[in-house]
């Protein structure tokens, strides 16, 4: 059963709760800060495109890529809390913002994407 | 006991008793229908308004964080619902209630004298809501509200010249019918926009709280910020405090929001309305109608209290 829109939209929206919550722990204008920063805006930008588009879910493409989604995101609860695992966090969250980046192509509001002001 | 259920317990017994419907039996359920109707158009307006004010103060937030120019153009293009999408959303609203205005007015024993203004007014409702669907280029695609809206008005239109032409027959009977599913897809659509809207206002309250703590957290013993922030004084110190507060109090708020309240004791009232249309009109069918309007005033209570709110969040954002 593929994920619905508003079920897309809501992950990304955990996600983002997630990265600044780990933003509040962090010292503002250090490398991670930074890197974690960028990555919540663009979620947040990309969140704000596919709010704007009623588009389909059943493809095959669609289906693929929101699985693993879930999957990356999976992977973070396991490291966003760690201090320790700070480098594997970032990791596994820019691989999820490049996923939706994806969805957001698939989708094809990409056209219309100006980019996040944050860069 | 509350006055809802002794209004609910007047009719049924009155109409248990009659044994029949009067015409006189439809008039409280249809305003009662209305009234909820407006309430949940109210919270939906409500709603919608909200989440572009947090989306535009989310925009303000992050260019200043940059110290980038903030443009009109910027400004406008953060708004995730523009004023002409919004108004296709509240029209296609209007119209359902009217549509189930009809529907109740068509049931009644009187109905070609009854039906004929209400269809009418559902008439000028449509022609508002096609009046508003080109102009928008709000939620795009084809289960948009937009596209949904379009084929909805067409066949409240057809059953409204029916009605207008007191054709009450079984060519307005497959009108009434013809009309359930796309009502349903609009209700569905227009929910949807508000779980994403709400979505939308929930992220943006996230990083509008975590912008809160930013720069106090610089402020703490251990804290190494770039570049570092100077000291704050007492009385910087207590309004950055004040403000975080503020910040968690919004927080709270958005917490609490039922973003889709009302919509689906709106879709099941509409429902029942389609089936008392299409019944033989038994007594029984009649109370289950009452019934289902009742709980959409009883869920429609419960949105002008969420509606209160919202405004309560909006005066304290």
């Amino acid at each position: 059963m593929p994920i619905s829109r508003s079920e897309l939209i809501n992950l990304i929206g955990d996600v983002i709760f997630k990265i600044n919550s780990r933003l509040t722990d962090l010292d503002q204008g250090q490398p991670d800060w930074v890197t974690l920063d960028d990555l919540s805006d663009d979620l947040v930008h990309y969140q704000k495109k596919l709010i704007k588009v009623a588009f389909e879910t059943g493809s095959e493409d669609f289906i693929k890529l929101t699985n693993a989604l879930e999957q990356t995101n999976k992977k973070i609860d396991t490291t966003i809390n760690d201090v320790t695992k700070t480098a594997e966090t970032i990791n596994n969250i820019a691989k999820f913002v490049g996923t939706v980046e994806k969805i957001v192509k698939l989708v094809g509001v990409f056209a219309l994407l100006l980019q996040p002001t944050g860069r | 006991m509350k006055l809802l259920d002794l209004t609910l317990i007047t009719l049924l017994t009155s109409t248990m008793i009659s044994g029949c419907v009067t015409p006189a039996s439809y008039t409280e359920p249809i305003a009662r229908y209305q009234k909820a109707s407006t309430v949940v158009i109210e919270n939906a307006r409500a709603q919608y308004t909200l989440a572009n004010k947090r989306a535009r103060d989310a925009q303000i937030d992050e260019l200043a964080k940059n110290n980038k120019r903030i443009t009109f153009t910027e400004l406008e293009n953060s708004v995730l619902i523009s004023p002409e999408a919004l108004r296709v959303r509240l029209e296609a609203l209007n119209v359902l209630t009217k549509h189930g205005e009809l529907l109740l007015a068509l049931s009644s024993s009187d109905a070609a004298d009854k039906a004929k203004t209400y269809a009418g007014s559902l008439n000028e409702s449509i022609k508002s809501l096609q009046d508003a669907i080109p102009k928008s280029a709000g939620v795009t695609g084809s289960r948009s509200t937009e596209s949904l809206a379009g084929p909805f008005a067409e066949l409240a239109g057809k059953l409204a010249s029916l009605a207008i032409t007191h054709k009450i027959n079984k060519e307005l009977e497959q009108a009434i019918t013809d009309s359930d599913q796309s009502v349903d897809a609009l209700i569905d659509s227009i929910e949807m926009d508000m779980r994403n809207l709400y979505a939308a206002q929930r992220s943006a309250g996230v990083v509008s709280r975590r912008y809160a703590v930013t720069t106090y957290n610089c402020q703490t013993i251990d804290a190494s910020c770039k570049p570092p922030v100077a000291r704050y004084s007492s009385t910087e110190r207590n309004k950055a405090i004040s403000e975080i507060k503020a910040s968690e109090d919004q927080w709270d708020n958005i917490n609490i929001m039922s973003p889709t309240a009302g919509f689906d004791a709106m879709r099941d009232a509409h429902k029942e309305l389609v089936k008392y249309a299409t019944s033989s009109k038994k007594p029984q069918d009649f109370s289950e109608l009452i019934e289902a309007i009742e709980v959409f005033v009883t869920r429609a209570t419960m949105v002008a209290d969420s509606i209160k709110s919202i405004r309560t969040a909006q005066e304290q954002i």
